[in-house]
Order: C-alpha cells, then sequence, then structure tokens
C-alpha cells in the first residue's frame, strides 16, 4: 500500500536521524532503577555510543559447541557408571566433565535471571563464587577418586546404605 | 441532607416511576487526592506509579503445557542436582579442614539408620531429579541435531522422556 511504505520510509528516516543526533525525551523508564538509570539516566541511549562488550572468541557458537560437547561426553560416561560399575578412568573424566557441565549450566541460568547489563553487582558476586564452589566440586571428586572408594562406589554404597545393613542383619540371624 | 449535593433537572426527569421510588437519594462521594504541591520530574512520577502498579496475572493463568512445564522442570531438576551435587562435593573436599568424616563407611553407616520412609522418599527425589534431566539433555540434544522440532516432535519426546525417567526412578529408588 502507498500510504504503508510512506510510513514505513518514515520510520527508517526518523531511525537515521535518531543515529545521527541525541534525541532527549523524558520517559516513565521501564527497567528497573539501579542499571540502566546510572547508565543512561532519562534520555533514549544513542545506539552508536552504547558501550559494546569487546568481542571474545569463546562467547557465541564456540561457547555452544562447547556446552553441547559437555553434554555428549557426559552421557556414555553416566551409563558406564550406572550399567558397568566402577572404573578408574570413568570416574576421573565424570569428576572433571560434571562438574564443568554443571558449571555451564549454572552459568546460563545466571545470564538468565541476573544478566550483568541489570544487576551488575549480584551478578558478578554470583558469577565468583560459582567458580568458587566448580574449584571446590572438582577438588572434592577429586579427592572422593583419590582418598576414597571412587565416585561410583561411593554413591552406591551411600544409596544401598540401607540395604547392606539388611543383608547384614539377615546375615546374621 | 443531600438534596443540596444532588443534581436535580435532566437526570431526575428521566428516571422512571418505578426507579423513583427505589432509587436512594444520590450521594456524591469526594475522594481526596493530593494536590500536587511541586512540579515533580515525570521520572518520579512513573516510578512512585511503578511501585503501587499490581502485575498482571502470568504464571498463574497461562495453561499448563508440554513446552514449558517440561522445560521448567529440566531447569528446576539441573539446578536441584546440580547445586546439590557441588555442595556435597565441596564439602567432601573441605570436609578435612572442618574435622568431618565423610568416607563411604562413615556415611553409609549414618545413613543405615534413617528410617524406611525418608530413605524411600531422598532416594525417589535425587534419582527422579536426576533420570529427568538426564532423560531431558538427550531430548535437548534430539533437537540440537534438528530432529522432531516441531509441536507433535516436543509432545512425543516429552511423553518419552516423562516415562522414561519414571522407571528409571522407579528402578532406582526399589531395586
Amino acid at each position: 500500500m502507498h500510504s504503508r511504505a510512506q510510513f514505513l520510509l518514515r520510520q527508517t528516516r526518523a531511525v537515521v536521524q535518531q543515529q545521527q543526533q541525541r534525541v532527549h525525551t523524558v520517559r516513565p523508564l521501564l527497567f528497573k532503577a539501579s542499571g540502566p538509570r546510572a547508565l543512561f539516566g532519562d534520555e533514549v541511549p544513542n545506539p552508536a555510543t552504547v558501550p559494546q562488550p569487546p568481542p571474545n572468541r569463546l562467547h557465541g557458537s564456540y561457547h555452544w559447541m562447547n556446552e553441547k560437547a559437555v553434554s555428549i561426553i557426559s552421557l556414555p560416561l553416566l551409563a558406564t557408571a550406572f550399567i558397568y560399575g566402577s572404573h578408574p578412568i570413568n570416574d576421573m573424566l565424570m569428576g572433571v566433565v560434571l562438574p564443568v557441565q554443571v558449571y555451564m549450566s549454572f552459568d546460563q541460568v545466571l545470564t538468565d535471571y541476573f544478566h550483568a547489563r541489570r544487576w551488575p553487582v549480584v551478578s558478578r558476586v554470583l558469577r565468583y563464587s560459582l567458580v568458587a564452589m566448580a574449584g571446590l566440586a572438582m577438588f572434592g571428586a577429586w579427592r572422593i577418586n583419590t582418598t576414597d572408594v571412587g565416585l561410583t562406589n561411593y554413591c552406591q554404597r551411600l544409596w544401598n546404605a540401607n540395604k547392606t545393613k539388611k543383608e547384614e542383619d539377615k546375615r546374621e540371624e | 441532607m443531600f438534596s443540596a449535593a444532588t443534581r436535580t433537572g435532566v437526570l431526575c426527569a428521566t428516571r422512571t416511576s418505578v426507579s423513583r421510588s427505589l432509587a436512594t437519594p444520590a450521594v456524591r462521594a469526594f475522594v481526596a487526592t493530593p494536590m500536587r504541591q511541586t512540579e515533580e520530574p515525570q521520572s518520579v512520577v512513573a516510578e512512585r506509579a511503578r511501585k503501587h502498579r499490581p502485575v498482571s496475572p502470568h504464571l498463574s493463568i497461562y495453561q499448563p503445557q508440554m513446552s514449558w512445564v517440561l522445560s521448567g522442570l529440566h531447569r528446576n531438576t539441573g539446578v536441584l542436582i546440580g547445586g546439590a551435587a557441588y555442595m556435597y562435593a565441596a564439602m567432601f573436599g573441605l570436609a578435612p579442614a572442618f574435622g568431618l568424616d565423610m568416607s563411604s563407611a562413615a556415611m553409609a553407616g549414618s545413613l543405615a539408620t534413617l528410617p524406611a520412609v525418608v530413605s524411600i522418599s531422598a532416594k525417589a527425589l535425587i534419582s527422579g531429579c536426576l533420570s529427568f534431566h538426564v532423560f531431558g539433555t538427550m531430548r535437548h540434544l534430539l533437537w540440537d541435531s534438528g530432529r522432531m522440532v516441531n509441536n507433535k516432535g516436543v509432545i512425543t519426546t516429552g511423553y518419552a522422556a516423562m516415562a522414561a525417567s519414571a522407571l528409571a526412578t522407579g528402578y532406582l529408588t526399589f531395586f
């Protein structure tokens, strides 16, 4: 339609104009008061001057690929643990792969609910504590594998704790 | 007393005899609104309005569907299992610093004394969360390969994942 094309043309011209100069308007803020007010005040942000994060190789498709790789690797590891049982290599791999997968998943959860743009302090605190917890978890898993019976056997013994006791009672009778 | 406040004339003339007999004298209720003493900037007014504005119902009115219920369940089971595993492993790593003995023998001994109800419900919760999350992972990887990315696929794979996780939970809890 003729008028629709004119309307669209007017919109694109307005966008170009907006990009060329700052537009001062007073409008009710749509976000929580902390983040954007500190960054933008009452003005509509000019897209050309909004700070962009520096390009990082690990963001984007490489990150997605790593997530999927970790998920795919974890499936045969868990299958081996559940079906075959304990094996030192499997336990060691699980002690590395599973914490990494949980770390990446929690990273996604943090990005969804506490994105740094809107929660600059909370997201930083949570991300650092996530890294700390992931390191501690990997250290704990390594300790189970080395000083104790291994991840699979450990979980098995805790899982079947009341069963083994019942069998021991029966044998004593 | 109220006649001075009521509007006579046009409004009363349109009433029928029945309504006039039933009508109570019109009471004008005066609601006091705060006067705008100062010229407040729009942002202040907007923030005050935002603070007192009620939230429209969202999660409480959206029809439960396979898509979002299972997605939320996948995330929640992942957070539960992953968080619990992280905390347990971290505690095991730091156990000697706190003088705790978390070896398999000690933990198995203390868990054996739990009543059957507690142990079975704990096992059901853990195995349920873990198995649903694992089968949900397979479901997500299937979608990432491009397969069954449509409504029917979501529902079919959803039922398959729930059935598989129910079987796995039953097996792990009781056998």
